[in-house]
């Protein structure tokens, strides 16, 4: 949210831990409007779209009392609001109601979807800033120098590329050509119902049943989405550290350590390195955020069961709680990052503390 | 005045013809602008002719880029495909530039709960992830390439919102603008006779900026079937419909691939010249 | 330091790309992969869903009284149900259960869960609750109607007399799967008869029996042991979500799945060249049809109606995309079923359409706007229809999007899509293609796409239809079929047929016995790997 609440310093410790509290329940109440804000955009952006969520669930040849009993059960005939403040009422009491295309509780088919979306953007995130950050950080230090140059291009044609289309691309050449990578889907089918563990992501669970061939599987099947958002998250990642780090280059420290004669590589990574963390952080959270939304293309290449391909469906057959759920979840989520990243600055920043 | 405005733009020119990734984009987009224009005499067959006997054939001297299911000639159809990009990324200009900034400076100027609200109202749009947020509204209003831009423009606001609110700030408490005032000018007279010149300049690079993410948001769309729609050709659609034929028809998928990526290049490459120029720091 | 971290980098980058090479590995001999397409399955209730994919699944975890059979559609054979006797009078049906079946749960099968389960049906009253229904069937007369009178034996009576193949078809479809009511009784919350038990687990008798179920990722069922009809020799079936055609024709080559189900024309036509999977046209029972709404003035005039029968091409469909997808038909009783008949009277004539076009006094056209589903081969056969209007001066705005809505409350100007009925009999695709007794707005006949395009049925059409649903005797049926047939090609109707639909698959060599029903009933205790 808002990185600009920093300047407050008060005078006695008992007036700035109530300072705090009442921050605290300002940025709480923030947060739930937003929230609130998200959920009637969505449930009005999903009462207009043109399908129709009775014929989603019956099918086209039924006839018209089928419909219509139908169109009573799923609570259709009341007002929009009385639906509105119904839903509100059960998310209150944290039921987010069924999906009627999966006919499962909502909540239960994110705690399915949800895992191996953040799997997929966790590792991505990882593959981005793994190779984004020193790569930013290099050009900065070689500015000008034809490995600056070849990195910027990298980077524009990360940030240029159709995600869906590259996909596709590496599915053809990798997949189809090559026979180098595993189709789509999370695992190989044989290897599917051997770990069905605590946390869904079959990454985790597999070294906690010490499935390794399971482990290996899964692995493989997340390489290649993994890294066509890693990419993309790299060049995003490595355009922002390059401009953090040059701006430290700037700085005096820089010259003055330059004066006295340190080393090139101790300046930046002992030095400068160290003061651009926090930003890097920052970004890396916002990254990760993005990723989210670069999941639904993806999901959709690589049949990836996850959030985006549940949104994508559920949006298309009308499933209202299940779009509601998603988005909420989804603004949760961009909520808290962007709310940790904003506290980590302010704690671990030497400037803001 | 005008001969200022007119120095700053050749000394903007000079700049850009000094970086050459920066002009190569600016080649590229006027190439997309005027291939756009002139495609009746680009295009070598009807973009929109079916010809089911010859469907799926490969490139050949007649067919420069294959045909695609239905036997239309894929080059023809990428070059009227240029307007179709080119009319998406305008119109979505032309509607964000000014909603943006009348958010944004009605709020920066006005401050208070107007701010507050205005802002919030932002904030709830941007805590979206923008093609989530683009999926929605173009699912909702259905498919079609107006409801498209509608759709687009709907997430490209916000940033825009708050980079004019940003720049109102700034220039809020400035002296013409309290002179105006005193004038007793109102706050419409203020914001466009005074402000508007101040925040063009940044909010067009920001555009600029953005409008590869408009280009791959659209064909996004129109890969998942909601952008432009039959017959009129759309690079995102020619290679979302292009993946039923995947293995044996590679140029289906691949060509408007590489025009996306060219085009959505070609404008980061010059939105970032220009930054440079503008902001010499980071070059 | 950074050169380090780049060496360790490409290090892992290249590990990972390197291993894949040695897991491609055919499927196992004893389980049976098929690749489909799950978004449109709505849960595993019998007597709720209403779709194909679905039915597949329902069908091997359950049991029916009647079984037809893939190579012989027509006719009724002993399933659940060892015997059966009509009445004189022609209403009254008496089964005799076959005893020594038991459920998934331990449970034996009784006449009891029949006619809880038939009940179940009709009371629910959700889609396919029509099987029953349609034959006069309802809520309030169900208990009088469907009844156990013994252990072994049901009573089914039918208020009117109909042909009693219509019956015992309705008693083979998945429909009326005979569900486990005990269990269900276990299981039941707030009265909803199981309905919430039943979205993710089975209550069935089948040969194969539900193990695992995601939503739009993977089902797994295992063979039930005690199947009466013996252990069937697939230990496992799993059913993979993979809804790229060229994605599942990878993996079909590369032997990860054995059958795949949903291919484009392109891709299937690629196998067939390959040799290493057999491909199977299945016809299915409906057509890909052009609906035109009558409350238009221009679309209501007879020959802009017959104009519109010559703007599909036909051939070059046939050559490309429906190659696999349909076959040529433009007469409304499908293929392979009494009446049928083989004359294709109508071909691509722009010249012939514009000339209809001048006479019905549209010389120069008009513009429309052309609802589609944007899915393969539907929005293909659309664009091309699209193509050739525009060639005779009607310019199409085509839409594509989920217009089923509008299609059913009247609301649109051209609509296209193909449908499937279930009932191996000329009268189910006749009842919504050839009925309409009350066309006006509010009789809501939103079953019957002949309603929904507001078309006026002919009379006589209507009559024969009607008296042949009720004809008991076959071969007097049958003329009446054909009949019926002429008289609706000549109609110039407002639903324009053009191919019947064939649900097309691509099964392995090595596999047998995996054999597309028509009737969405494909068995998989059938299915063998190997010589």
């Amino acid at each position: 949210m808002s990185i600009s609440q920093t300047s407050a310093i008060a005078p006695g410790r008992a007036k700035a831990a109530l300072g705090a509290l009442r921050k605290v329940a300002a940025s709480f109440a923030v947060i739930l409007t937003t929230l609130l804000g998200l959920l009637v955009i969505t449930f009005v952006v999903g009462r207009m779209v043109p399908a129709d969520p009775v014929i989603a669930v019956i099918g086209d040849q039924a006839d018209h009392e089928t419909y219509e009993r139908v169109y009573k059960e799923m609570g259709l005939d009341q007002p929009l609001y009385v639906q509105f403040a119904t839903y509100l009422g059960n998310v209150a009491h944290l039921d987010f109601g069924q999906s009627h295309v999966t006919k499962n509780a909502v909540s239960s088919d994110l705690a399915r979807v949800f895992p191996a979306t953040l799997e997929l953007a966790t590792l991505a995130t990882l593959i981005g800033a793994g190779f984004g950050i020193p790569l930013g950080i290099i050009s900065a230090v070689r500015k000008g120098t034809w490995v600056d140059h070849l990195a910027r291009i990298v980077g524009l044609l990360g940030h240029s590329t159709p995600i869906f289309w590259l996909g596709t691309i590496v599915i053809l050449v990798f997949y189809a050509k090559f026979g180098l990578i595993p189709g789509s889907g999370r695992l190989d089918v044989y290897n599917e119902g051997l770990v069905d563990g605590p946390t869904h992501s079959i990454l985790v669970d597999a070294v906690l049943a010490g499935e390794w061939e399971v482990f290996g599987d899964a692995l493989l099947h997340v390489a290649a989405p993994a890294l066509i958002l890693g990419y993309a998250a790299m060049a995003y990642l490595s355009r922002m550290s390059r401009s953090f780090m040059l701006e430290q280059l700037r700085q005096e420290y820089v010259l003055t350590a330059k004066a006295k004669g340190l080393g090139q590589r101790a300046i930046v990574w002992r030095h400068a390195f160290r003061n651009i963390r926090v930003q890097l952080l920052t970004i890396v959270a916002l990254a990760y955020c993005g990723l989210l939304d670069g999941t639904v293309l993806i999901e959709t290449v690589f049949a990836w069961p996850g959030l985006g391909q549940y949104l994508t469906s559920a949006l298309f057959f009308a499933d209202m709680n299940a779009v509601l759920g998603s988005v909420l979840l989804i603004g949760i989520i961009s909520i808290a990052i962007n709310l940790l990243s904003d506290l980590t600055y302010r704690f671990l920043d030497p400037r803001t503390r | 005045m005008r001969q200022a405005r007119l120095h700053k733009a050749y000394v903007l020119w000079l700049s850009l013809i000094a970086n050459p990734l920066a002009f190569a984009g600016f080649l590229v987009v006027v190439g997309l602008v005027l291939v756009a224009t002139f495609a009746p005499l680009l295009a070598n067959h009807d973009p929109i002719l079916q010809d089911l006997t010859m469907a799926l054939k490969p490139p050949s001297a007649v067919n420069w880029f294959g045909t695609d299911e239905f036997g239309r000639d894929v080059y023809s159809r990428l070059v009227y495909g240029a307007r179709t990009t080119l009319y998406i990324s305008v119109l979505v200009t032309v509607i964000v530039a000014p909603i943006g900034f009348a958010i944004g400076a009605t709020a920066g100027y006005l401050g208070g709960w107007v701010d507050v609200v205005l802002m919030r109202i932002t904030d709830i749009f941007l805590s979206f992830p923008s093609l989530v947020l683009a999926l929605a509204f173009s699912a909702a209003l259905g498919p079609g390439i107006e409801n498209a831009v509608i759709a687009i423009a709907l997430t490209v606001w916000p940033p825009i919102a708050r980079l004019a609110r940003a720049e109102t700030l700034t220039f809020r408490a400035a002296d013409f603008v309290v002179a105006a005032e005193l004038q007793g000018a109102g706050m419409g007279r203020i914001l466009f006779r005074h402000i508007v010149p101040l925040c063009a300049p940044s909010i067009i690079i920001r555009l600029t900026l953005n409008m590869s993410s408009v280009i791959l948001t659209a064909a996004g769309l129109g890969f998942l079937g909601l952008g432009a729609q039959p017959p009129m050709p759309e690079w995102g659609a020619m290679a979302a419909s292009g993946r039923q034929y995947l293995l044996d028809a590679w140029w289906l998928t691949t060509v408007p691939g590489i025009a996306i990526l060219l085009v959505s290049l070609a404008f980061n490459l010059l939105g970032d010249g220009l930054r440079d120029i503008m902001d010499p720091r980071n070059a | 330091m950074k050169r380090r971290s780049f060496l360790m980098a490409s290090a892992i980058m290249a590990s990972t790309l390197a291993v894949p090479v040695a897991v491609q590995a055919a499927t196992p001999d004893d389980q049976l992969v098929i690749a489909t397409n799950m978004s449109s399955m709505r849960g595993l209730d019998p007597n709720e869903l209403n779709q194909l994919e679905a039915a597949e699944i329902v069908a091997n975890l359950y049991e029916r009284l009647i079984i037809v059979s893939a190579d012989d559609i027509t006719k009724p054979q002993p399933g659940i149900a060892e015997s059966w006797t009509v009445s004189d009078d022609g209403k009254t049906f008496t089964f005799k259960i076959r005893s020594g079946v038991t459920f998934h749960s331990g449970n034996p099968l009784t006449a009891n869960d029949v006619e809880w389960s038939l009940r179940r049906l009709v009371k629910l009253g959700l889609a396919p609750s029509v099987d029953l229904r349609q034959w006069g069937i309802t809520d309030k007369n169900v208990d009088e109607l469907i009844k156990a009178t013994d252990d072994t034996t049901v009573v089914l009576q039918m208020p009117e007399v109909w042909n009693p193949n219509l019956i015992l078809f309705s008693l083979a479809s998945f429909s009326t799967s005979i569900l486990d009511s005990k269990l269900l009784a276990e299981n039941e919350k707030n009265g909803d008869m199981g309905r919430e038990f039943l979205q993710t687990n089975d209550a069935g008798s089948g040969p194969y029996s539900l193990k695992t179920w995601r939503v739009n990722d993977l089902l797994i069922s295992d063979a039930f042991k005690d199947y009466w009809q013996g252990t069937p020799k697939m230990r496992r079936v799993i059913l993979r979500h993979m809804p790229e055609s060229s994605g599942q024709r990878l993996q079909l080559e590369a032997g990860d799945v054995d059958v795949a189900t949903r291919l484009s024309s392109t891709d299937l036509a690629a196998i067939e060249m390959g040799g290493k999977a057999e491909i199977q046209k299945t016809p299915g029972f409906g057509f890909y049809y052009l609906a035109l709404n009558q409350k238009d003035e221009i679309l209501s005039n007879p020959r802009v109606r017959e104009a519109f029968r010559y703007l599909i091409d036909y051939d070059g469909l046939a050559n490309t995309v429906m190659k696999y997808y349909g076959i040529k038909q433009q007469t409304i009783i499908p293929g392979g079923l009494p009446g049928a008949l083989n004359e294709t009277p109508y071909k691509l004539d722009i010249e012939k359409a514009k000339q209809l076009l001048a006479e019905a006094g549209y010389p120069n056209g008009f513009s429309k706007v052309y609802y589609a589903t944007p899915v393969t081969p539907e929005y293909e056969v659309a664009q091309s229809l699209q193509a050739n209007a525009a060639k005779a001066g009607i310019k199409l705005d085509l839409q594509g999007g989920d217009h089923i809505g509008k299609f059913r409350n009247r609301e649109f100007e051209i609509f296209s899509a193909r449908t499937g009925e279930r009932l191996p009999d000329p009268h189910a695709v006749l009842a919504s293609y050839a009925t309409n007794p009350n066309n006006t707005d509010d009789a809501k006949l939103a079953g019957l796409i002949a309603w929904r395009s507001a078309w006026e049925v002919p009379k006589n059409i209507q009559d024969m239809v009607t008296a042949a649903a009720h004809e008991t005797d076959q071969q007097k049926r049958a003329d009446l079929y054909a009949k019926i047939n002429k008289a609706y090609l000549e109609a110039s109707p407002a639903l324009v047929t053009s191919f019947q639909r064939t649900d097309a698959k691509a099964v392995r060599k090595e596999v047998t016995g995996y054999v597309g029903h028509s009737t969405w009933l494909t068995r998989w205790d059938t299915v063998s790997k190997g010589d």
